[in-house]
């Protein structure tokens, strides 16, 4: 492109943002075109929800341990219901739905067939070399704990206390109303109080600067 | 401690990175969901093609008609080679001094197959008359329906069992359609997808000698191509690519996506 042209056309850019339309609407625009059987959209949509659901399934998981295969199965099933998307909420939104979803019934089959598989997380502490075998040992014993909560206990509390996020965000994500979010959060954190009078590792673990930041 | 709404994050762990999979993950990952969506596509080849898709319907129709182009051949050649190795295994049940007989067991013919007749279940027993059935050339031939019953037949020249039965098939194939002319192309191109994370100058290569072309394919190639090089940070070669795009294909499928990914470079017409 010539300099000049160039020029106009970063002023051309300029103005559009100004009253651009938001990402978000080209998002329903490529869902749209992606239900329809658009390749070319879907896969734009694969890369643009793989990092979000995927740290999704990480938080709640605690490892990427199954989660090729979950990332898969959450994948499929967004392009299948992407037909019966409106738009009335973000695209993001409606991805970390479903991968909620395929989170929760992972977990609850796991459960079911009484997986004593613990997933090992890396811990995100840097310090000492003693420093953080302390830590990669409560952050295991944090998800063995939690494995051994209900599904939508586990994962109301990694959404809300592990990744961060607000009420109203796990609230969204899970699909209930604030108030039984809350309530699955409190629930979570009463059986995780209970598991760490029993284990002193983890006790201690959780009542680490980094761990009630 | 951070509160929110009356909860307490008593128990918070530091929001540390989540540990990335691999690109060879993400390629296992992105592989598998296609061609589940691929595949789940095949089963609906009788629905019509949606009206709003853009690239896929003429290669998923053509996948369809493929798909069940095979599977009836598949069919018509086991049922073919079914029943030649019946004729072969099956000595023909002709008695000592009456050469002109020939027994043959009425649902094996394959007629009989072809029409897809149910084959009766013969008890052993007495014989019974069984009506005369036509033979190849035109010419009665009578069959037995009980062992050691023969019926008496009209002399019939030996059936080219197999040659019959590969014209049989070859009849059949001619019912599938010859292969569209694009559909290189959309191989073409599915290899330059799926190159894309593992080799992305062989894709970029692919999708731009694909572009050279003036159909579907094309334009969506070049649009690839052009998406691609803002994805691996080359932004002028990206807009250089999207101007092509825009002026060849002003209203090709992917035209509507063209001013989001000018927006993600910041360069516009």
């Amino acid at each position: 492109m010539a300099p000049k042209l160039r020029l106009i056309a970063t002023a051309a850019v300029a103005e559009a943002r100004a009253d651009e339309p938001t990402t978000e609407t080209a998002m329903v625009e490529l869902a749209r075109r992606a239900s329809a059987g658009d390749r070319a959209a879907q896969r734009i949509l694969f890369r643009d929800l793989k990092r979000p659901m995927h740290a999704t399934l990480y938080r709640v998981l605690g490892s990427n341990r199954q989660v090729e295969d979950l990332l898969q199965e959450a994948f499929i099933e967004l392009f299948r219901s992407l037909p019966s998307y409106r738009g009335e909420a973000k695209l993001t939104t409606w991805a970390d739905r479903i991968t909620t979803r395929v989170a929760y019934r992972h977990l609850r089959r796991q459960r079911l067939m009484l997986a004593t598989d613990v997933p090992a997380p890396t811990p995100s502490v840097v310090g000492t070399p003693e420093h953080d075998l302390h830590a990669k040992e409560g952050v295991r014993r944090l998800y063995a704990a939690l494995a051994a909560l209900k599904p939508h206990y586990r994962i109301a509390f990694a959404l809300f206390s592990i990744d961060g996020r607000s009420l109203k965000e796990v609230a969204e994500a899970t699909g209930v109303s604030l108030i039984a979010a809350k309530s699955r959060i409190w629930r979570a954190r009463r059986l995780l109080e209970a598991a760490a009078r029993a284990d002193v590792v983890l006790a201690a673990y959780l009542s680490t600067p980094e761990a009630s930041q | 401690m951070t509160e929110q709404a009356g909860l307490p994050r008593a128990i918070g762990l530091r929001r540390g990175p989540v540990e990335p999979l691999s690109p060879q993950a993400w390629q296992r990952v992105e592989l598998a969901v296609f061609s589940r969506l691929d595949a789940a596509a095949v089963p609906w080849s009788l629905a019509p093609a949606p009206l709003h898709s853009h690239a896929a319907p003429s290669r998923d129709r053509s996948l369809r008609v493929h798909w069940a182009a095979s599977v009836g051949l598949a069919l018509a050649s086991a049922a073919a080679a079914a029943s030649v190795l019946h004729l072969l295994r099956t000595p023909p049940a002709i008695e000592a001094g009456a050469p002109a007989e020939l027994a043959v067991p009425a649902a094996r013919t394959p007629d009989a197959i072809e029409r897809r007749a149910p084959q009766p279940t013969l008890a052993p027993g007495p014989a019974h008359a069984t009506p005369p059935a036509p033979s190849h050339d035109g010419a009665p031939l009578r069959v037995q329906t009980a062992p050691g019953a023969p019926v008496p037949a009209a002399p019939v020249a030996p059936v080219p069992a197999a040659p019959l039965l590969l014209a049989r098939s070859t009849a059949r194939r001619d019912v599938s359609p010859p292969p569209a002319p694009g559909n290189d192309r959309e191989r073409l191109f599915e290899r330059a997808a799926s190159l894309e994370s593992a080799d992305a100058p062989l894709a970029l290569a692919l999708y731009l000698s694909l572009a050279s072309g003036d159909d579907a394919w094309a334009a969506n190639a070049l649009y690839a191509a052009a998406r691609l090089e803002i994805d691996r940070g080359r932004r002028e070669a990206g807009a250089e690519h999207l101007e092509h795009y825009t002026a060849r294909f002003p209203r090709g499928e992917n035209a509507v996506d063209v001013p989001a990914l000018r927006q993600r470079i910041g360069a516009d017409p």
